[in-house]
């Protein structure tokens, strides 16, 4: 292969890495250490469809978004919501139901990164309502404590796991059918997945360079510090034969964690999951501190299990436990956003992606986002090499890049605003998809809305684009209409908080 | 690449950013080395004119090969020169590949027409056969290679005396 791109790890962000050079034209080999590609969305060989812990994507999401974008189709299951089953100390649900509508009705604030969650949730909800929400994030967190983690960091993943729960999905026969998808994107684009093949930092390729393994192990090929707070995480995987009325999750936040177990039935979600139509399989995670051994950590899952499964012991066909170290992704705590985890660019054309890297998103979002922008930057990398050196070069920044889309777009407007000096913090973004630095490209319901922010000498000006897809016959008498009706409300205050909180709906 | 492409031309938005994303380092190397200080004007136009015909485009495959037509008419349009200035005809051509990186492309670049930068682009960044060059070009082939052949001659002795 021509000076081909090397991508070290096979994992979601490893496939994306190499499905996103190929597509641009680059040869690129993958060296994966284990004899099948997939990482941590494999769920190990013992049983198919039971991947490691549960994994649930979201439709606004990262992963789903680039995954859209590239036409790769795989299935996506709503979750189900009868029957969850809350266990907590005073054995009413009413708090928890209370805060999560009056966390709703909140304006679309940012939280901030300084404080803690706890903190700053008793301010914002009152003590007793924050103690609950600080554990629920144990949900998403994977951690033993998340209200000792950034506000900003727990608050965005609170808002989207449990105020757009109409965005989550599983993926339909298993993290593994998503990793097929990938494998066969990435081979019929060109790549070549190398198996069985662990790099060490003798064997590290020369020229454009993706490690996209874990932080640690990053760490060691690259021979440098490379770290970030993560998790330790208690799993339990039990597969029952069939037994009652069992309830799809089992939330459990009682007051003696800090954190929550959190327990889904899988084959609530999708019956035929195990390949027997009436095996029932349950996935349970805990957070647990670093002084806690894996065996109390399964007995307290245990406890809960018994507490909300009638009979589940006795149905029991196989289980299986881990505790999983730094391998639920990167946590930020207090002080700290993902800019400051570990950056994607290591120098010498070198590259990390991965879920505990420098790129914004939840859980393997992180690792899509850090595996497409690592790409482009060792694309970018390797025209250096093949081109003669030195040539000038521009980049399209996030401005220009919405003036284009608005030219092109019959009817769309194009607005933008000076912010001095940052003031306006709500308007500050936190992209969820790597569309570029400081900017925000997304469809709801016909409508298309970008944001840009460039910063600029004494703050920042933020450029938005609206624009509404119309059905054909309608479409150009109507968009110029809207576009005339649009340009005289623009300005207003009302159309600006009307962008704010759709984006944060 | 292709999916992309036919999503781009059937106007959905997703699809069209996806494609700037894609185009955009190159579009933007092609464009700075023709059109210099305005390369990121001449980067925009060629976008903006690309995504808007997209859908006049038959083959998506063809992609790179229009847009790299676009990219050279922008950048040339940009700097007010669409012709070359003639030349007499290169006696030996030498290897640019080997440059060293320390000299200053930039400024070799400035000293040149913006039809010969845009010949030696084509030429030496896109790996264009002469024929290829000035067919992008609209040129006659003669009048590439002797551009070229200026272009060349600059970039050999900025390096010879740095
Ligand atoms: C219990 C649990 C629950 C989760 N739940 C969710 C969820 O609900 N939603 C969600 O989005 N994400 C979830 N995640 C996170 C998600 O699984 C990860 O973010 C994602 O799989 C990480 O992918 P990766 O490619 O970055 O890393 P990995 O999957 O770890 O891939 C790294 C690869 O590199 C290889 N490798 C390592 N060293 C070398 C070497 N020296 N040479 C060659 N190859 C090497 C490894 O074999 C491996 O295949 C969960 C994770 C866990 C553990």
């Amino acid at each position: 292969m021509d000076r081909p791109i090397h991508v070290v790890g096979g994992g979601i962000a490893g496939l994306v890495a190499a499905i996103t050079a190929a597509e641009a034209g680059a040869p690129v080999v993958v060296h994966e250490a284990s004899g099948r590609a997939g990482g941590r969305a494999l769920g190990g060989t013992e049983r198919a469809g039971v991947n490691l812990g549960p994994h649930v994507v979201f439709t606004d999401g990262a992963l789903v978004r680039w995954l859209r974008s590239h036409h790769i189709d795989v299935g996506l299951r709503g979750p189900v919501v009868r029957g969850v089953r809350v266990l907590d100390d005073s054995g009413s649900h009413l708090p928890l139901v209370e805060s999560a509508r009056l966390a709703a009705t909140l304006p679309p604030q940012r939280a901030p990164v300084d404080d803690s969650f706890r903190a700053w949730a008793e301010q914002a909800f009152g003590p007793t309502r924050a103690a609950l929400m600080c554990r629920l994030a144990g949900l998403f967190t994977f951690h033993d404590d998340p209200g000792a983690l950034s506000a900003r960091f727990v608050w965005d993943r609170f808002r989207r796991t449990f105020l757009g729960a109409d965005r989550v999905r599983w993926v339909a026969g298993g993290w593994s059918t998503l990793v097929d998808a990938l494998i066969e994107r990435a081979l019929a684009r060109g790549a070549r997945i190398d198996l069985d093949d662990r790099l060490t930092p003798g064997t590290l390729p020369e020229g454009p360079t993706i490690v996209a393994t874990k932080l640690s192990a990053a760490a060691r090929l690259l021979e440098r510090r490379l770290d970030w707070p993560g998790t330790r995480t208690a799993l339990l995987d039990v597969v029952t034969a069939p037994g009652g009325n069992w309830p799809s999750i089992v939330a459990d936040v009682r007051a003696d964690l800090a954190t929550c177990c959190m327990i889904e039935r899988e084959t609530a979600v999708e019956p035929g999951l195990l390949g027997h139509d009436r095996y029932e399989l349950f996935q349970a995670h805990l957070g647990v501190g670093p002084g806690i051994a894996f065996d109390p950590a399964v007995a307290r899952i245990e406890d809960a299990l018994d507490r909300a499964v009638d009979g589940w012991r006795e149905r029991v066909v196989w289980r299986r436990g881990h505790l999983l170290v730094d391998s639920t992704g990167a946590v930020d705590p207090p002080g700290t956003t993902w800019r400051d985890r570990p950056g994607i660019d290591q120098g010498d054309d070198r590259f990390v992606a991965g879920d505990a890297v420098a790129a914004p998103g939840l859980l393997s979002e992180v690792a899509v986002n850090s595996a497409v922008r690592a790409t482009h930057m060792a694309l970018e990398a390797r025209r250096r090499q093949v081109f003669a050196p030195g040539w000038p070069s521009v980049d399209l920044s996030p401005e220009r890049r919405l003036a284009v889309l608005a030219a092109a777009l019959p009817g769309a407007s194009l607005e933008s605003v000076e912010l001095r000096g940052g003031s306006d913090r709500g308007r500050e973004i936190e992209p969820v998809d790597e569309t570029g630095p400081g900017y925000l490209l997304g469809v709801r319901a016909g409508v298309v809305r970008g944001t840009a922010v460039t910063p600029s000498p004494d703050g920042s000006r933020v450029t938005t684009l609206a624009w509404v897809r119309w059905p054909e016959p309608v479409a150009r008498p109507l968009n110029r209409l809207y576009s005339t009706l649009r340009a005289s409300v623009f300005g207003s205050s009302a159309w600006r908080y009307a962008l704010g909180r759709r984006r944060f709906r | 690449m292709e999916d992309q492409v036919t999503a781009a031309q059937r106007g959905d938005p997703l699809a069209m950013d996806a494609l700037l994303t894609e185009l955009a380092p190159w579009v933007g190397r092609l464009c700075s080395a023709i059109a210099l200080s305005r390369g990121e004007d001449a980067m925009q136009e060629t976008l903006i004119l690309v995504l808007r015909n997209l859908p006049t485009l038959r083959e998506p495959a063809a992609l790179r090969a229009w847009v790299r037509r676009i990219a050279v008419r922008q950048s040339l349009r940009m700097t007010g020169d669409a012709r070359v200035v003639s030349v007499p005809d290169p006696p030996e051509v030498p290897v640019l590949q080997d440059l060293d990186t320390v000299m200053d492309v930039r400024e070799t670049l400035m000293r040149l027409s913006p039809s010969q930068r845009a010949v030696l682009v084509l030429r030496d960044l896109e790996d264009l056969s002469e024929q290829e060059a000035a067919e992008v070009m609209d040129l006659p082939e003669g009048t590439v290679k002797s551009g070229l052949h200026r272009a060349r001659k600059s970039f050999r002795q900025r390096w010879e005396e740095g």
